[in-house]
């Protein structure tokens, strides 16, 4: 069955079809709020939010865009939101689990140096604002288009070109900084 | 750095992302081959595009979906019911209004008097005396209706009644109807 019919039953009530659409989406939702959040505790506990939220919001839906865009506006906004709670409450906390991530080097020392530019990587990614690592996730690891960005972020084409430039430049700097990548200015 | 160098090096992740027109996408492709300090700047970006497209996540066992599932299914049952097939569609909001308005409409005009004659209850004896003579103008023509008096010693038990006219009545329909 299609997004648009499990939208429109959904719409009337129907629990089984967002059930349905969970297990389509739970996925790609987790994989949102584990990038914005690097813990996958965090990660979880969002993406049942997230639903949450998506559930309560269904009504709204008026498929002038795909759910599938839909459903990321939502995860982000609410990833944004917490993130700025959290920012205004307490330090971030850099945790998880860069050991319990599988990597695909070879030698142990392939792995270990890895794990440590994926480590310095998160750093980075953390250091940005909450809308510039909004779009570093939606492009560079989810794989968004800059239209579908625009549309998801609800911002112009021209202001995702600047806020991806501007946030590749940071992220290269904060890596050249800790000296972790090898991404550095031959000067 | 060159103006130049600046303009091309701000379009770059749209360069690498392919998000340029084909005439500014060349334009870049041609300065790259001349200019060494803006193919660096390419390389390194494409090398950290590489670095963020690696990173992955760790991967979520089928008890840690199961814990998120029953989480989320306990909240949606503690949302408000939804009220499914009997939600009323927007679009019947205006005829609905519009009817309650006329409702209201009616009601306040047959209510209110606006100026009009307004009227004071009739006492019932006055009411009843009003009809009967309208009652009795319809059977008897006007002028010959006589006076009735029923006095005490008239009131008879059923056991009393005979087939004789009584004789009060007799003149009355004499007059009336030239009965003798």
């Amino acid at each position: 069955m299609e997004d648009v019919d499990l939208v429109k039953l959904c719409q009337k009530g129907d629990t089984v079809a967002f059930e349905r659409l969970f297990q389509m989406y739970r996925d790609r939702i987790y994989g949102v709020s584990y990038k914005m959040f690097n813990n996958q505790e965090d990660a979880l506990d969002l993406t049942q939010e997230i639903f949450l939220k998506a559930y309560q919001k269904i009504d709204k839906f008026n498929f002038r865009s795909s759910f599938s865009t839909w459903l990321y506006r939502l995860a982000v906004n609410v990833c944004i939101d917490e993130l700025r709670k959290r920012k205004s409450g307490r330090e971030y906390p850099m945790e998880d689990s860069f050991q319990q991530i599988s990597s695909n080097s070879d030698t142990p020392e392939e792995e270990a140096i890895s794990n440590e530019r994926e480590e310095l990587l998160w750093k980075a990614i953390n250091s940005l604002k909450e809308k510039e690592r909004a779009v570093i996730i939606l492009r560079d690891m989810e794989g968004l288009s800059y239209n579908e960005i625009a549309e998801t972020l609800k911002c112009s084409l021209g202001r995702v070109k600047s806020r991806i430039h501007e946030a590749r430049n940071k992220l290269k700097s904060v890596l050249q900084a800790n000296a972790g990548l090898n991404v550095s200015s031959r000067r | 750095m060159a103006l130049r160098c600046a303009v091309i090096q701000k379009n770059l992740s749209a360069f690498l992302d392919k998000q340029l027109d084909a005439g500014k996408h060349r334009q870049i492709e041609q300065h790259l081959t001349e200019c060494s300090d803006c193919r660096h700047k390419k390389e390194e970006l494409k090398e950290l595009i590489g670095y963020i497209n690696d990173v992955s996540i760790p991967t979520v066992s089928p008890q840690q979906w199961e814990n998120t599932h029953r989480k989320l299914i306990e909240n949606i049952d503690k949302l408000p019911a939804k009220k499914g097939l009997f939600r009323i569609p927007k679009w019947t909001f205006a005829p609905a209004g519009a009817f309650i308005l006329a409702l209201l409409i009616y009601v306040a005009i047959s209510v209110i008097p606006f100026g009009g004659q307004q009227y004071e209850p009739i006492p019932v004896d006055v009411c009843l005396q009003e009809h009967s003579i309208l009652y009795s103008e319809q059977i008897f023509p006007t002028g010959i209706m006589p006076e009735i008096t029923i006095t005490e010693t008239d009131q008879t038990t059923q056991e009393e009644v005979s087939d004789e006219p009584t004789s009060d009545l007799d003149p009355l329909m004499e007059a009336y109807y030239g009965i003798n």
